[in-house]
């Protein structure tokens, strides 16, 4: 679809947002809870925190919940009765829109979707993203551990918004970028005033502190660097940063039930934990946590992108300000890319 | 086809029961020395007690880990009795003394994370003790019984 | 607020410690991500010592890397403490995972350090409200074990009382079974199971973890009620007694579950019951090795 543009002025947004609540929307957004903000159903505008730069954790289990019931089986004793859980998840974000997120959230909804329809069509993940309407809010002022324009994002990129909205003086610009995005504001259009691309407020030139490819270089030639084993010694393997970050997608499938009834679940998982990657022999390719953190810095900047032609990472920073031991990922790539 | 049906005879359904709060299951784990001992004389002196309970022999209350409460919590019993020898009568010295420590605190724990207190019970028989195995099992099934359903379970799905 | 003359008496004792060859490597903290982080450096070599610095941004226990087999390979290690996370290093010398003998402590008197999320906005003052709930209850300002003491140079941690630490703990007390369940079961819906909990605990140095044991598997894998609820019942369980009140798991916790609050009423309760504090004492047999006879009996029928 072609990008269409609108202006709404605050006081209109408010009445937007309160008006698809009152529509049976579910709309979650940053709202403040025990002394942070989290991504969260908000019941009116005002529960929405929109100053705050990011939430602490994506809302990538809109996407991919945290468990995921794939099957549910019951064995009556005679016969097994299957249940596919793709039937729960039928229309599960129809009437679902994610207010007030960022670009760097918004961009990791279609990188994620290249792994999940690569060579099996994931339904799952499938069914949620389409039907999961995004309206982001462009960054004004990005922090240290934001790193998008080098993700070849940017603070106000609409990659993967539906909507995204751009302050400007008071009031906002809506770039609308898809079907999605325009049914969203349809009935409501009496809020909106249509305008020429010309009028919207034009990109900032946001500067680059040091270029992804060479990066990707370093990772090209180095496997066996010492940079990894001695810079992530402080690594604890708490397997924050794949939890908290948008893009990461690793899951287990595992089976949980008795004689009587059960189910598959699908739970999400960590490249950081000793035992990811532990063979039934007992042998395990990735020991130490070094080994473990470059394999989290390779699938980023490195395998993904060769396979996918994206980088696995939005730039979002996230991994590095919930980082309990205090690793930044923007430095460290920015370390590989001066060493390349 | 025969062999179909044989197999349609062996597989008869189960007789599931236990999860509802009139005929609740309560999981006992006890010890081999002294109350599994005390259960036995209770059944060979033909006393009746409630056919709720289901016994599970362990060595010793010191090898029944807190874990395997959780366990038949999940698996759906209604209550959970730990029961071994009385202070001083381990047949290993010691291992009912480091359970008791082991059990103030889990107990303690679990009520604070909000399980009905009621629904967990410790005990000391010893193998002369049929009656009081019995006596015990029997308030403890009434109580369970006079509690309301799930209310404070944290280990089923609700 | 790094203190330079704290930082260079740090600085010497480190290098003094590499040089003479009594350690092999020495883990402190060093300047972190922005100004109001400190993040642990390692150091083997003499001259990198003036990496090492300290000040009341330095969260992290960085006992926690004693368990790690990385580290472990140094063989003797010297480590910048802080009173509570040496209450851990002695917790790991009670429960045999190190040697007195191999670790040189390098303790640091501490008045209290700044909760990350409110340094993170910019605080860098020391206050009864900008520090963790820890410091407010803290009696090991100076550690109880060292090897050497640098005392500290910021003014002391002044109590006015009106905060009161770990609140919750009372009001969870005062609770009736259901509300306590209801109350947990909001938290415990949070959790992701990312185990950061553990990963950052300095005590959870299981090589294989009971949730990674699944013959049989004894907690649920799902993050939903039940597993949820399984994971941090046992987590909690496992560290009665032996918690130290460190907070890292609670810190480290992406989505703000109040661990602490089990943590503490655990360590309230263990104290109640058998008089027991963990990690004051590297000669005290750990409270679940021993007994006594006379143990509270009164649950039991």
């Amino acid at each position: 679809m072609e990008e269409k543009y609108f202006e709404i002025s605050a006081e209109n947004l408010k009445k937007f947002v309160d008006s698809i609540i009152a529509d049976n929307f579910e709309v979650i957004a940053p709202t403040d809870k025990d002394g942070d903000t989290f991504y969260g159903k908000i019941s009116r505008f005002e529960e929405a925190n929109l100053d705050i730069l990011l939430p602490k954790m994506s809302y990538k289990e809109y996407l991919l919940p945290k468990t995921e019931t794939l099957l549910e089986y019951s064995f009556s004793g005679v016969d097994t009765e299957i249940k596919d859980g793709l039937e729960a998840v039928a229309g599960a974000n129809e009437k679902r829109v994610i207010f007030g997120g960022r670009p760097c959230d918004a961009g990791a909804g279609p990188i994620m979707e290249k792994v999940f329809n690569w060579d099996y069509k994931d339904e799952f993940f499938n069914e949620r993203f389409k039907n999961l309407t995004i309206v982001s809010i462009a960054c004004e002022k990005p922090d240290n551990y934001c790193f998008c324009t080098e993700m070849q994002l940017s603070p106000e990129s609409s990659y993967g918004s539906d909507i995204l909205l751009k302050k400007a003086e008071g009031k906002y610009f809506a770039v609308v970028t898809s079907e999605k995005g325009l049914n969203l504001i349809e009935p409501y259009i009496n809020l909106f005033k249509e305008t020429a691309k010309a009028q919207v407020p034009a990109d900032k030139d946001w500067k680059k502190l040091f270029e992804i490819e060479r990066t990707k270089s370093f990772l090209d030639k180095n496997f066996e660097h010492n940079y990894f084993q001695d810079r992530f010694l402080s690594c604890i393997g708490c397997g924050v940063c794949t939890y908290t970050c948008p893009t990461c997608h690793c899951f287990d499938i595992q089976d949980e039930g008795n004689l009587k009834e059960g189910r598959r679940i699908r739970n999400w998982d960590s490249c950081q934990f000793g035992v990811f990657t532990l063979h039934t022999s007992g042998h395990n390719p990735r020991v130490t946590q070094g080994d473990r953190y470059r394999q989290r810095l390779m699938h980023k900047f490195k395998i993904y992108s060769e396979k996918f032609d994206k980088y696995l990472c939005v730039g979002c920073g996230r991994c590095s300000r919930n980082c309990p031991e205090d690793i930044d990922i923007k430095e460290v790539a920015k370390d590989l890319a001066d060493m390349a | 086809m025969e062999d179909k049906d044989v197999k349609k005879e062996e597989h008869k359904a189960p007789k599931h029961g236990g999860d509802n709060s009139s005929d609740p299951r309560i999981i006992a784990f006890v010890c081999n020395w002294c109350t599994y001992s005390g259960a036995d004389l209770a059944g060979t002196s033909r006393m009746k007690y409630s056919d709720n309970v289901r016994v599970i022999k362990l060595p010793c209350t010191g090898r029944i880990d807190p874990l395997f409460i959780v366990e038949a919590f999940k698996k759906g019993a209604k209550g959970v009795l730990v029961s071994g020898c009385h202070p001083g009568d381990c047949h290993y010295t010691s291992g009912n003394y480091h359970s008791r420590r082991k059990y103030a605190t889990f107990r303690d724990l679990l009520g604070y994370l909000g399980v009905d207190l009621d629904r967990v019970e410790f005990s000391w028989v010893s193998a002369s003790e049929g009656n009081k195995w019995v006596s015990i099992i029997n308030e403890f099934t009434d109580k369970i019984k006079s509690l309301p359903g799930k209310s404070t379970d944290i280990f089923t799905k609700k | 607020m790094a203190n330079t003359k704290t930082d260079e008496k740090l600085q010497k004792i480190a290098k003094d410690l590499l040089e003479s060859g009594e350690v092999s490597l020495v883990i402190g903290y060093a300047k972190g991500s922005n100004l109001q982080r400190m993040r642990p450096v390692f150091i083997t070599k003499a001259e990198d010592a003036g990496k090492l610095s300290f000040s009341p941004h330095a969260v992290q226990d960085l006992a926690v890397f004693l368990k790690k087999p990385e580290v472990k390979k140094f063989g003797k290690i010297g480590i910048v403490v802080k009173g509570c996370d040496e209450k851990a290093v002695n917790a790991l010398i009670q429960e045999y995972q190190i040697s007195r003998d191999n670790i040189k402590i390098i303790g640091m008197e501490c008045n209290g350090v700044i909760r990350q999320n409110i340094a993170d906005k910019g605080e860098t003052n020391v206050s009864e409200s900008a520090v963790y709930d820890k410091c407010l209850i803290c009696e090991e300002h100076i550690p109880v074990l060292y090897d050497f003491l640098i005392e500290s140079e910021e003014p002391k941690l002044v109590l006015s009382g009106n905060v009161k630490p770990y609140s919750g703990i009372e009001k969870l007390e005062s609770m009736s079974a259901e509300e306590k369940n209801a109350f947990w079961a909001k938290e415990f819906d949070k959790c992701i199971k990312c185990y950061a909990c553990r990963q950052a605990c300095p005590l959870c140095y299981c090589s294989r973890c009971i949730v990674e044991k699944n013959m049989p598997q004894w907690i649920d894998t799902n993050s939903e009620e039940t597993g949820n609820a399984q994971w941090n019942l046992i987590r909690a369980y496992h560290l009665s007694g032996r918690c130290i009140g460190c907070g890292e798991c609670e810190r480290a916790c992406p989505v703000n579950i109040p661990l602490m609050l089990i943590n503490e009423k655990m360590a309230k309760d263990v104290y109640n019951l058998f008089g027991y504090k963990s990690g004051l004492d590297i000669n005290a047999k750990p409270v679940f090795g021993v007994f006594s006879e006379s143990d509270f009996n009164d649950f039991i029928k």
